[in-house]
This record gives structure tokens, sequence and C-alpha cells, in this order.
């Protein structure tokens, strides 16, 4: 079940997700065959100019506290003001995920203590947020060639609205924390909740796993708190109902020093702000109603872009290409138009262009740490370089060898490169039969073998013929000739 | 009987539990009351209430169990204490605590059955979305001039959350404190 909070931070959006991962028990003699159940809960920052709840900007590397309202410093008197684009941006994510969007939504106070929340509560959605029920399908590449699409599914428990903390510095040194209310850090943050259990009885007793700061200790973290749970019920003991913070040196979660046992929230309604409304339709609109005054979900609906599942299995259909290629596609920003404009440019397949793409292009720009948008090869230098392959005029070694080179002196042309260096191929038939001839007498043991049946012998002697011509020799053409001679 | 029951509790059916109420301000007579205890949530009792009118004044008195102190565990205290951050330990703030609770038992009065609760009194008010631009911030000086404490632009608070010391701890260091 995935469990999605739309959290705005200072704004920030934040999706909870709840993630049963059923996986296989690592330690041999369990009679228990305890198994992991996930819940992640996600803070995703709202793409916004301002603000959940005041007009202050939302921005990276101010200077401390100088994107601040009076609000954001909760000075009595102040009051939240919500920001329009973020319930849109609730929507369209709920629209994403299939959730199921509430047409009235509450916001209620979450209280605790803490010198980064001035306030002394959070404002947030606890009991009837923006979107619940969704759906995510996903798919992963498995099997033994990792080329296997495998299609899972994760149910979205619910998105909600939330306001985030400011961030906090601790200097241990000086005993003292600094804080700046612009804004908490981080675009994106998991929070796990773990818990064991034998499948088909009751759910065990969870914990929330905080400090996890990338995708790759994700995983780690849930995998070490599973088997520590099930190490701990092995031993006859009990799994607290606690918060613990991973720690990424060391592999392991630890107890969390500042809770106290369960946390008593104290959740109450906000009482200035009333519910949320969005409409389904215009037809659905109050009359007399401000059109900057209503959420419309018809509309972010279809202004919704292609869904990455979407485009994936679009780019499968229309190109042939592999799945795994799609996601190569997809995953990297503008690799997708470069790929189809590229398409457009040359009369080559696409199966033959798309490794073109995924290997050498996006192969140079990781390499450099370059956005596609960076490359110094443009589709259509790419395309004349395949056209010029295509039609015989260069090897695919070759070919290579003059992308690096349109690489390095970014706005050399393939064909330009080709005569500057000579690297067309030697399709001249008397010069190859020379050069063959030349071979083939020098290598008389070879030739003995490959008369005698060895024919992958005849591979060597292409290779040395490659050699000569530093490899501009048409490859059919040799293995023609060479066969003609070795018979 | 001077008393006239105007709004019945649904409780008071099945009336379990009797007592002498003393009577309100307007008469110095006594009534008594039936009254039923419901089950014991947590800690507290919760009676269920009666509102009474007088029959010669016509004015309306609240009825509420006088069973006595609610036994308040010690433990909920330390919560309470420790979620409110405030110290109300003494004999004078659990009296405070407990007549605080006695107070709001009145709304057990009202008969909700039926009525969706009201969470705020906005709830008929259409919310006000504000457009996406940048209207306010850039005071951060105005705004750290309010704290004692600050470090380059920083406000300054003290490391982390300070646990509250146990409850033993906390009852020596307020030994000597003239609370």
């Amino acid at each position: 079940h995935l469990v999605m909070c739309l959290n705005q931070c200072i704004n920030k959006a934040r999706y909870k997700l709840i993630r049963v991962f059923k996986g296989p028990c690592h330690l041999e003699d369990d009679p228990m065959q305890l198994v992991g159940v996930v819940g992640l809960e996600i803070h995703a920052q709202i793409n916004s100019k301002t603000k959940l709840f005041s007009g202050s900007q939302v921005r990276f590397s101010d200077p401390p506290n100088s994107l601040v309202s009076f609000f954001d410093g909760s000075l009595p008197g102040t009051l939240p003001v919500l920001n329009r684009r973020c319930v849109e941006a609730a929507v369209m994510t709920a629209l994403a995920l299939n959730c199921t969007i509430n047409r009235k939504s509450l916001f209620d106070r979450k209280h605790y203590f803490y010198a980064d929340l001035p306030a002394g509560y959070q404002i947030t959605q606890q009991r009837r947020p923006i979107a619940v029920d969704g759906i995510l399908t996903y798919s992963l590449l498995g099997g033994k060639k990792r080329n296997q699409v495998i299609r899972k599914t994760a149910n979205i428990t619910q998105i909600q609205l939330e306001q985030d903390s400011g961030k906090s510095l601790h200097d241990d040194v000086r005993s003292q924390t600094l804080i700046d209310l612009n804004r908490a850090e981080g675009q994106l943050r998991v929070d796990a909740n773990v818990s064991v259990h034998t499948p088909g009885e009751p759910l065990g007793t969870r914990t929330e796993v905080k400090n996890i700061n990338s995708t790759r200790y994700l995983a780690r973290a849930i995998d070490y708190e599973i088997q520590r749970q099930i190490k701990v019920l092995q031993r006859g003991g009990k799994v607290q109902n606690e918060t613990r913070a991973y720690d990424s040196k060391s592999g392991e979660t630890i107890p969390m020093r500042d809770k106290e046992g369960l946390q008593d929230y104290r959740f109450m309604p906000e009482p200035n702000l009333p519910p949320l409304i969005v409409y389904e339709e215009n037809a659905s609109l109050p009359t007399g109603i401000d059109a900057c005054q209503a959420v419309v979900v018809q509309q972010i609906r279809e202004g919704l872009p292609e869904l990455p599942g979407v485009k994936r299995d679009r780019l499968v259909q229309t190109y042939g290409i592999l799945p795994e290629h799609s996601f190569t596609l997809v995953n990297e920003d503008g690799l997708v138009e470069y790929f189809e404009a590229v398409l457009k440019a040359t009369k080559k397949e696409p199966r033959k262009v798309i490794g073109w793409v995924t290997n050498e292009l996006l192969g140079h720009l990781k390499q450099q740490d370059m956005s596609v948008s960076q490359s110094p090869v443009s589709p259509p230098a790419l395309a004349e370089l395949l056209e010029l392959q295509e039609s015989g005029h260069i090897s695919s070694s070759v070919a290579k060898q003059v992308f690096q080179e349109m690489w390095r002196s970014s706005g050399s042309t393939a064909s330009k490169i080709i005569q500057e260096q000579d690297l067309g191929l030697v399709s001249d038939t008397a010069q190859l039969h020379s050069i063959c001839q030349k071979v083939v007498d020098s290598h008389p043991d070879e030739v003995d073998a490959i008369r005698n049946g060895n024919k992958k012998v005849l591979n060597k002697l292409m290779g040395l013929v490659q050699k000569e011509t530093k490899g501009r020799a048409d490859p059919v053409l040799v293995r023609e000739i060479l066969q003609e001679k070795t018979s | 009987m001077p008393w006239l029951v105007t709004e019945k509790h649904p409780a008071f059916v099945e009336p379990v539990d009797e007592r002498r109420i003393p009577g309100g301000p307007h008469h110095s007579c006594s009534v008594s009351v039936q009254l039923r205890t419901t089950q014991p949530k947590g800690a507290f009792e919760v009676i269920e209430c009666c509102v009474l009118v007088c029959s010669l004044c016509a004015s309306p008195h609240m009825v509420v169990s006088a069973t006595g102190p609610a036994q308040i565990p010690a433990d909920l205290v330390d919560k309470l204490e420790r979620l409110a951050l405030v110290d109300f330990r003494t004999k004078q703030g659990l009296g405070c605590l407990e007549k605080a609770i006695r107070f709001a038992d009145q709304l057990h009065v009202v008969d909700t059955s039926g009525i969706e609760p009201m969470d705020s009194v906005l709830e008929d008010r259409a919310l006000y979305l504000r457009s996406d631009a940048v209207t306010e911030g850039d005071c951060a000086e105005e705004l750290l001039q309010l704290s004692k404490n600050t470090v380059e632009e920083y406000f300054v608070a003290p490391p982390g959350n300070i646990p509250l010391p146990k409850r033993e701890e906390r009852a020596a260091i307020l030994k000597h404190s003239e609370f």
C-alpha cells in the first residue's frame, strides 16, 4: 500500500507511500517465516514560487531568514493564506497517481515542540486529505540479464498538503542550534515505517526510520530494520514502537534520543482555514464564482503531460525498441526528443539508432556529467554520421572514432572529419586485393587451417587486413576476397 | 418539587446513582437527582449531566455529578505536563485541572445524535486561494531584532530538544520552588 502525503514546506509537497515488501527470509531456520511490511512517507517539495501559506519566496541558498514573512516567523496575529498553485500541484499529483480526489478536504494542526517550528504546530491534512486511494503501476527490469520487464503496483493511501518546519543547524561545540526559517532542506525526503509479521497474521509493531538521505540508503535502511526486527522476535523479544535514525556509516538504525514513547500530536482542526473545495468540472462551479478562486479538476486533467509509463509503452510500440531502452530514454531529460530528432533526419531503423543514443551519446554525457541539452553533437550531426555509416562510406568502428572526434571538436561535422582524416572506407578492390594477397602470402599456416575447415581463422586474417588499412577496409569486401583467396 | 427537568440526557433513563445536589445561586433548597455513572474512561469518570430548570425562577442550573475529585493517575499528569510543558502537579494545579474537566463535561448535556460535528465556524465560508506571486519576506533584520539571541542572521535555540527530566527528578527540582 502506498500512502502519499503532499507536504508544503515553508512549502513542500509530501507524499506518503506505504509499500508491501514480501521479501524472502534471509535467515535459514525461521519457523516464524517473517516477512517485512514497509510504509513509505515521502515528502516532496512543490514547485511553486511562494510558500504554502505565505507570499514569501521559495528559493535555495538565500541568506538565512531572508525569505521569511511575519507568518513564517509565527508572529501573533498572522494568518495562513493558501497558495492556489499548491492546490493545483496536489490535484495534478493525485491524478497522475490515480487517486480519488476529495471534493472537500480539511486542514488540521499537529502539535509538537521543536525550535525550528516556532508556532509549536504544523498545519497538515490529517483527517481528510485532498486525495486518497491511489495506485501506482511501475516497471522494473529483472531476470537474469536484467532485461525482463516486471510490472508491479503499489497502493497509495493518501496525498496531503502540509507545512514543513525550518532548518536547524546543530552547533555541538557551542551547544546551540541555529535556526533558519527559510525552508527545511531537501526537495525529496523519505521516512520508512517498517514492521514484520507472519503472512496471514496481524501486522507487527512498526518503527519509523528517519534520516534516510538517498534512495540507495533507503533500501539498505529498510533491509537492516527488517532483519533487526526479525532477530528481536526470534530472540523472544518485542519490537518497540519507536522512531529510529538511519546511520549511513554503520548501515544500522539507532533509536532517536528525543522520542519518548508514542508522540501525542493533539490534532485539532485548523480554526483559521475553512474547508478546501475543488470542483470536478466547470459545470459544477457555483454561479458568480471568480475563476481564480476555483480549482477545477477537469482542467488540470487536460493539462497533464504524458506520464512516463505511457511514454515508455508508446516508444516501444512506435519504434520497436526494447523495453529496457525505453527506460533509459525516459529517465534522461531530453533524450526522447533527441532520439526522435535523429530518427527524423535518417533513414536508419530506430532499432539501429537506439544503441548510438543510449550507449555512445549517453555514455559520453555521463562521463562528463553533462545533460542532453549540453551535448556537443546535435541530432542532425549524429544523423549525418549514421547515414554515412549506413551507406557504406565508413565502417562501424570508424564511425565510433568519428563520433569521438565530433564530440571533442564540437561543431565539426562527420563528413568533414572523415575527409580530413581520410577515414573513408577503402572500397578500391584492386588495393584491397593486393593487401589481402600480402596477408595471405605471409600467413601460410592460417591459410592451411582455413582450407582444412577451420573457418574461424579467417577472422584473424581479416583483423590483419584491417590493421593494414587502419580499419578502413570494407569488411564485407575483405571477407569475400579472403574467402576467395583461401578457398 | 421546585426543579423541572427540561432536557434529559439518555443516561438518565436508567439511573444508577442518587445524589443530593445543593441548590443553585437562586435557591437554597437542595434537590435529589438520580444520575447515572458511565464507564470510567481512563482516569476520569465521565458523568452524564443534565440541565434542570427551576420552576420558581425559570433559570437553568447545571447538574453535574458530585462524586468527588477524579483520580488522575500520576502517569497521565506526567504526560500532560510533557505535552503542554506546564508544571501543575500541586494540589492547586490538580484541583484546577479537575474543575476544568468538570466544566468541559457540560458539553455532554447537548444531544448531538445525528448531527455532523462543526469543527470550524468558517465552514460555510469559501477558502480564499492566493495567487502564486511573491508579496512578502525580505525582513530578516526586523525579525531577528525580536530574538534575544542571534548569530549571523540565525535565530539561536538550545541544542535539540532537551528531554524533560524524569518525574522523580522534577519533583526534587520543584520541592524547593515557590510552586
